[in-house]
């Protein structure tokens, strides 16, 4: 079998079995560039209610506590409590914290709720199992060269050679023009 | 030729689905300390823990919603917290470790904020590093740089 006949092989061979891996980090890639505009792994859900301002300051005990909550309609149960200062109570409830504080009573509901899909592709992108995983990452990364190698051993003769090299010259210039820019 | 692919592809999947939920509650390197200093403890001389490594152990009550890669922990003396940093990418806190007990260790930290000029805002230093004592207590702030963690019940 000729080199060129290998190539092609391996070239649809290990493209078949990337699939799944280059969907994933692909998708998560997009996700995680845009960490600045929103968190690719939580969605935060933010509410707001208004509660009868208190002049209490101070450490509130659970009396206060409660009757806080009764205030706002919520349950009187709570899995733990935190004071930052005098002035402000953060109250944890089944994956919300709830915010009071105590001079304006201003009250601030959070949320944050994994994005179900997001959360399992940035999981594996981000290597956050690690052992097991970072083998097959890397395998995926070897896989990901052997394509690129077997890919240019692919270029097609005649009148596509000319456009197919163009197209790999670009491909080579496009992470180097940044670099030569931003680095 | 064919078998050997489906194999591949069933280990590959196997590994997938195993190595995802095995190590989800443990976070970065494995505790090694068995005994736990008191947050209350730390914060009360700061100084006097710098550079040793430590276990705390208390509730989440923050985490970075950015990146997870800060919490803060609460002390047992009310209005105390003590911020806990962590390599970014290397360990990521999830949003939900919020009201969760954490057993955290790391190595506890005095930071003296410079500039690029190796300046604090009040004290030119032109070629030498800061001496932190000569420092006002504004422009210096401990954490512990956190290298593992357990969180329980997520």
């Amino acid at each position: 079998m000729g080199l060129r006949r290998v190539s092609h092989a391996l070239h649809r061979d290990i493209g078949y079995l990337c699939v799944g891996l280059t969907l994933i980090y692909a998708l998560s890639g997009i996700a995680v560039n845009h960490a600045a505009d929103w968190n690719p792994n939580y969605k935060v859900v933010r509410d707001r209610a208004q509660i009868a301002p208190s002049a209490f300051r101070g450490v509130l005990d659970e009396a206060r506590v409660l009757e806080l909550l009764r205030a706002l309609g919520e349950p009187p149960t709570y899995q733990n409590l935190f004071q930052p200062d005098p002035e402000n109570l953060w109250v944890f409830v089944e994956g919300r914290v709830i915010q009071f504080h105590l001079p304006s009573g201003a009250v601030e509901y959070e949320r944050a709720a994994p994005r179900v899909f997001w959360h399992a592709v940035n999981f594996l992108h981000l290597n956050h199992p690690k052992k097991a995983w970072t083998w097959i990452a890397d395998l995926y990364a070897v896989g990901l060269i052997l394509l690129a190698l077997t890919g240019l051993l692919l270029l097609p003769r005649g009148r596509m050679r000319r456009r197919c090299l163009l197209l790999t010259l670009a491909g080579l210039l496009l992470p180097l023009l940044p670099l030569l820019i931003y680095y | 030729m064919k078998k050997l692919f489906v194999a591949a592809s069933g280990l590959l999947l196997i590994l997938t689905l195993l190595a995802a939920p095995l190590f989800a509650k443990n976070f970065g390197a494995p505790l090694t300390l068995t005994e736990t200093t008191s947050v209350s403890a730390i914060l009360a001389d700061p100084d006097s823990y710098v550079g040793k490594t430590l276990q705390i152990k208390g509730l989440v009550v923050e985490v970075c919603a950015k990146r997870g890669c800060w919490i803060n922990i609460a002390g047992e003396k009310p209005f105390e917290k003590l911020h806990v940093k962590v390599d970014d990418g290397v360990v990521v806190f999830p949003l939900t470790a919020r009201g969760k007990t954490a057993t955290v260790e790391g190595v506890w930290e005095k930071i003296v904020r410079q500039n690029e000029f190796g300046f604090t805002r009040t004290k030119p230093n032109l070629d030498k590093a800061v001496d932190p004592a000569s420092v006002s207590t504004a422009e210096v702030f401990y954490q512990l740089r956190g290298l593992g963690a357990v969180i329980e019940g997520l």
